[in-house]
């Protein structure tokens, strides 16, 4: 038995494991029984047209099909994290491929597939537009004719004088970055059941993120009161922001309650990858000034994201991305124009780094190119500027207590230096045989906010009630947070028991029912181990208190965690306070670089978090692992291909994912403890921010290998190889 | 509902009969790693499906001679385990090795990579560089048609609906040949041939006396590259001599744009890709990479002949040790049957194309991947599932279940059931595998949680490393 003070840090084992490694662990299409009826959806499959009109007759002819739900079936039909500006069921218009016009609900899953096959859908296709910058022309088709406009955001930020800093810089350089979608790849695709109980309430079983949110957009499409809807989650098999948007949740509620018997969805991975949002492709264009003694005095940038055809949360995203535009730096001068805008491409929404990767890879790749050019190393250059106690976010405000970017950054070139080299002059070339193959070491810093943002309330709330005789006994700890893979449930757990001073398997964890667990808030923003965390701890503590002052044999407590408050970005300089909790990391890449074909393989990695105090350390490595692996696929491999707003690489053959073999097996992750104030245990988030420095470190190992600066992600070899001839012409120009 | 009706014939009269009779009705499958992709997408539909796999002595990798003969039923791990193969057809052997994952390679026929005819299938390069030719045979007799007549156009052949391909009769290298397969992909495992190249030299001493050069996913079949033949025939493989067969190479190329490449990228490394085969065999390291026992995810040797089952659409199999008969399941993949039909919900699916190797199970003693195998396979086969793996009644957990609970290697747990199986079955194989033996079993297992870290140490430890 575990002796309960030494909980807080302790690799104890995940109690789902056992479930998982046998087989018995239950996934949302794991549920699916034969008496269920199935729904297939008919999906639009054009990018942007009017509905003429749409017959079902055939459809509802065909042996077992049973009904054909459209947008006349739908109580309220839009819905949407932020605006609710989606339709479950498109009536009028259908705004990307992935729309949904149609749910088939039949007795068998064949049945269903033959019956959407027989829905007709007359179309007239309106003019399409799938580039963000055209978007914002005036005479550009519109995405949403009501709003007048495809600008879904502008956010600008001013702090200090720009001009002033340029002029006082000694070197000023430009750079244009893009990058584009990322497709989440969870290895368990959307599926769920759903049936009317006995007291008339809508029961979801499914995977998602956050239980009330699902259950406050479904009782919203069903004009329901938010009791009469139960969301539960079975056993989500990966999320990483992909389950943020409802995807079928709506259509398993809405056929179920429309039909009144048990109906199953599970999604093929081509319908998973049409049908969810994607990361936003973003372009940022800017300029860095900086003084010869290595100070960044002024950084200008653009930033425009492709929120696709909805708004799911790209406000938040876009807000993120301008906010990091200058990166991890205390910059005096900043002038930021942040746009995010309608397309009629899939839409863009959450996914782990919520616009912290794009807008980094973009400034940590500047920042390096700024130290080449002011000929200093690219470690000191970002030792000079980096965030420190008391300096100013870009919003003119201090950051919030408890800043770590500097001991990150040096602890990662000490490690660099160690087991990299790093700052040593490198052989050229490892193998005199292979001539082709060449090495080269990056560094890059990140900073991702932890929880929600710019005056969106942050809240999660935790009951503990207390169980024993002379002594407390067992505990049941209820706290609707979703266990997405990331060990959250265990973390909770192991603050709980330790908070209450019992065994672990003394604390009982409710987690899965919106109605048997509070509201956590979502399972995003690596926020749940902080918020829930604090939940949890001081729920903990408000029982036990009670426990000791009752002769009851029982106690129960409720508590509400909120934290610092933080506030709106001022509408034209952009300032406020938009977090309140940071986290920092710093990353070293070593690279090989193919110059005849442009593969780039990745040899090491070294990444380095402070992740304030980790509560399951083998947990919290399994987090910087994961994520350095999506990270990798992010920079490299994963290329989501589009024509005219069609997805063309909808399959696990063509939207290639890291194998094993690709990943590197010197990962030396670096966890620092240095705890932060907000924090149960003073633990801080880690989940998403091994994905921010990893890109623009390996843009950086390319070119120390190579001399190849690469700004388009991800970096795939057709690219590198490019680069590379292009590099080579120019060189020969100059010889 | 792929296809309606499944023949599985136990004579190779019976399916010369069988396709004699449905004559351009029904569609062949074997391995069914193709042909259950291209029939999910409603490529070359069918009603019917004549299965091969219960016929004897079509599955067999013969050294006869001077040539190596490879039955129908051959498959990509066959020729891996054939060390014939792997000294005297190495550029088959290294296509094979670089063909998919260790769970395709086992149910993957060459002549069913062949008849695909895709210009990406990796296979057909070296076969047309080795100068092979395949024996087609149909109720009207046998022809053999040399590869390099085979193909028409873009999975296009000559073969005639009422052909079966036999036998494929490749020339072993002689002491003065050498030969080497290289592939561009776009990752390092699972990776679908940007281009390929597969050279075969005669040599004598330094000198190229004679040449065959093929080229794969340059142009609408696989090539030979002439004018780099021709050129190279008399000279001696320097360094300027290799630039220029590539270059020529390149010359003969006629590529197109798609998912995973433009043509402009094929063309500007194809010369490259030629260039460094002729450096590897110049500087004899062209076997580098290729073990001298592959890892092949399979305990069952190839030569087992399997009785066979008469199948009257009943499937009567053997689930984690006790019998299970589906009577309305030959309709289904594997997956489904055992997912739907057995109750098995421990197998997943996370993409339906083998690509994910969520849904790995054990298939009379290989790691396959349920989701590309008809149920029908597993009639009167032995089958292993995630709930099996545990010893009797789940009890005792599988060595490999412990120490993936000990290292942390679940996050989700969705691919756990698939990683399980292969890496079981890895240790089945080679009880105390390398780190390099671990992520070749594990290579057609994606997760997308943990970066593989902690499953790669669950694996190691479990086979006795610290």
């Amino acid at each position: 038995m575990t002796t309960p003070s030494t909980l807080i840090g302790a690799s104890e084992p995940r109690p789902d494991a056992l479930g998982k490694v046998t087989g018995a662990a239950r996934y949302p299409a794991d549920l699916v029984r034969p008496d269920m009826l199935r729904l297939k959806v008919v999906f639009a499959g054009r990018p942007h047209a009017r509905i003429r009109s749409l017959v079902a007759s055939a459809a509802l002819a065909h042996p077992g099909v049973v009904a054909v739900l459209t947008a006349a079936d739908v109580p309220y039909n839009a819905f949407g994290l932020i605006d609710a500006d989606q339709p479950v069921l498109c009536g009028d218009v259908v705004r990307f491929a992935g729309d949904k016009v149609a749910l088939v609900v039949a007795e068998t899953q064949e049945a269903a597939e033959a019956g959407a096959h027989l829905v007709q859908v007359e179309y007239e296709d309106l003019p399409v537009v799938t580039d963000p910058r055209a978007a914002l022309t005036p005479d550009a088709p519109l995405v949403h004719e009501r709003l007048g406009s495809n600008l879904l955001l502008y956010i600008p930020i001013r702090k200090g004088d720009v001009a002033r800093g340029f002029a006082e810089a000694d070197v000023i350089l430009e750079g244009e970055f893009e990058t584009s979608w990322q497709e989440h790849a969870f290895l368990q695709p959307e599926a769920g059941v759903a049936w009317v109980d006995e007291q008339e309430r809508v029961i979801v079983e499914t995977a998602g993120q956050w239980l009330h949110e699902d259950r406050r957009q479904l009782a919203a499409m069903l004009q329901l009161p938010e009791e009469r809807v139960v969301v539960r989650y079975a056993a989500i098999g990966g999320a990483f922001g992909g389950r943020e948007d409802l995807s079928i949740q709506h259509l398993l509620a809405l056929s179920a309650w429309k039909l009144r018997r048990p109906v199953a969805l599970v999604w093929s991975r081509e319908e998973s990858i049409i049908g969810h949002h994607k990361r936003h492709p973003i372009s940022v264009r800017c300029r860095w000034g900086a003084r010869n003694d290595g100070t960044i005095t002024a950084v200008e940038a653009e930033v425009i994201a492709d929120g696709g055809a909805y708004a799911s949360t790209s406000v938040e995203v876009t807000k993120v991305a301008t906010l990091f535009a200058s990166g991890c730096y205390e910059v005096t001068n900043i002038s930021v124009d942040g746009y995010a805008v309608y397309t009629n491409n899939v839409p863009a929404g959450a996914f782990r780094g919520f616009g912290a990767p794009q807008a980094q890879f973009a400034s940590e790749s500047m920042v390096t190119r700024l130290a080449h050019a002011l000929d200093m190393d690219p470690a000191e250059l970002r030792r000079r500027n980096i965030y420190r106690e008391g300096s100013l976010e870009p919003s003119q405000q201090p950051l919030p207590v408890g800043v770590s970017a500097l001991p990150v950054l040096e602890r990662c070139i000490e490690e660099a230096r160690e087991r990299l080299n790093y700052g040593q002059p490198s052989a050229p070339i490892a193998d005199p045989t292979k001539p082709h193959l060449r090495r080269g070491i990056g560094i890059a810093c990140g900073v991702k906010n932890v929880g929600y943002s710019f005056g969106y309330p942050d809240q999660a709330t935790a009951k503990v009630d207390l169980y024993g005789k002379a002594e407390l006994e067992r505990a049941v700890v209820r706290i609707g947070a979703a266990e997405v893979g990331q060990g959250t449930h265990l973390a909770l757990r192991q603050i709980a028991a330790e908070t209450l001073g019992l065994p672990l398997a003394k604390v009982e964890m409710i987690t899965d029912d919106s109605d048997e667990a509070p509201n956590a808030g979502s399972a995003s923003a690596s926020r749940m181990t902080l918020m829930g965390g604090q939940a949890v701890h001081r729920a903990s503590l408000a029982a036990r208190e009670q426990w000791s002052g009752s002769e009851e044999y029982a106690a129960s407590a409720t508590v509400q965690f909120r934290p610092t408050p933080t506030t709106p970005l001022d509408a034209e300089t952009g300032a406020g306070r938009p977090n309140y909790c940071y986290g920092y990391a710093a990353q070293a890449v070593e690279v090989e670089v193919n110059t005849l074909t442009g593969q780039v393989q990745v040899l090491s990695v070294i990444s380095v978090h402070d992740v304030g105090r980790a509560i399951n350390r083998q947990q919290v490595e399994g987090q910087i692992e994961g994520c350095l692996a999506q990270a990798l696929g992010f920079a490299l491999l994963e290329n989501l291909q589009t024509r005219d707003g069609r997805i063309l690489t909808p399959y696990l053959s063509t939207y290639l994912l890291p194998t094993v073999l690709d990943m590197p097996t010197a990962i030396t992750p670096v966890i620092l403890e240095l705890a932060d104030p907000e924090g149960p245990y003073g633990a801080r988030g880690v989940a998403e921010m091994a994905l921010v420095p990893f890109a623009p470190a390996v843009a950086m190992a390319i070119h120390d290998a190579t001399g190849i600066w690469l700004s388009q992600q991800p970096m795939t070899p057709e690219r590198v190889l490019a680069a590379l001839t292009a590099q080579s012409i120019t060189e020969g120009e100059h010889s | 509902m792929m296809w309606r009706t499944y023949l599985r014939p136990t004579s190779l009269t019976e399916a010369l009969d069988l396709l004699d009779t449905r004559s351009g009705q029904a569609r062949l499958i074997a391995g069914g790693t193709d042909a259950l992709v291209e029939l999910s997408r409603g490529v070359r539909p069918t009603e019917t499906l004549i299965d091969l796999t219960a016929i004897p002595n079509l599955r067999y990798v013969n050294a006869d001679g001077d040539h190596i003969t490879l039955g129908a039923l051959a498959t990509h791990n066959d020729v891996l385990a054939s060390a014939a193969c792997r000294e005297r057809a190495l550029p088959l052997a290294q296509a094979c090795w670089e063909v998919g994952a260790p769970q395709i390679r086992t149910r993957a026929t060459v002549a069913g990579n062949l008849i695909t005819a895709s210009p990406a299938n990796d296979t057909i390069t070296p076969l047309l560089a080795l100068g092979a030719a395949v024996t087609l045979a149909s109720r009207a007799g046998e022809r053999t048609v040399p590869l390099d007549q085979f193909y028409q156009g873009v999975r296009r052949t000559v073969m005639w609906p009422k052909e079966l391909l036999r036998e494929i009769r490749v020339p072993m290298l002689r002491a003065d040949q050498r030969g080497i397969f290289l592939k561009l992909g776009l990752r390092r495992a699972q990776a679908i041939s940007v281009i390929n190249a597969a050279c075969v030299l005669t040599l004598d001493g330094a000198t190229v006396t004679d040449a065959r050069i093929a080229l794969g996913s340059v142009a609408p079949t696989i090539i030979r590259a002439s004018a780099a033949e021709e050129y190279l025939r008399g000279r001696r493989l320097d360094d300027e001599t290799r630039s220029e067969t590539g270059r020529l190479a390149a010359g003969a190329a006629t590529p197109i744009d798609d998912v995973r490449g433009a043509a402009s990228y094929r063309r500007a490394t194809l010369g490259g890709l030629v260039a460094e085969a002729l450096r590897r065999i110049a500087t004899g390291t062209e076997a580098e990479g290729l073990p001298d026992a592959p890892v092949l995810l399979d305990t069952n040797p190839p030569d087992a002949a399997r009785p066979s089952a008469p199948f009257n659409g009943v499937i009567e199999t053997n689930i984690n040790g006790a019998p299970a008969t589906w009577a309305d399941s030959s309709h289904k993949t594997l997956l489904n049957a055992l997912r739907e039909d057995a109750g098995l919900t421990g197998t997943k699916e996370g993409c339906a194309e083998g690509e994910c190797g969520a849904c790995t199970v054990w298939l009379d003693g290989a790691a396959v991947m349920s989701c590309l195998v008809p149920a029908a396979q597993a009639h009167g086969a032995r089958l292993t599932t995630i709930e099996g793996l545990a010893s009797a009644g789940g009890d005792e957990l599988h060595p490999l279940q412990q120490a993936f609970i000990e290292h942390g290697a679940a996050q989700c747990g969705y691919c756990i059931p698939g990683m399980l199986m292969a890496g079981a079955k890895l240790l089945d194989e080679q009880p105390h595998p390398d780190l390099a033996e671990a992520q070749i079993a594990l290579s057609g297992n994606i997760c997308r949680c943990t970066g593989y870290r902690k499953i790669l140490d669950a694996v190691l430890s479990a086979g006795g490393q610290p």
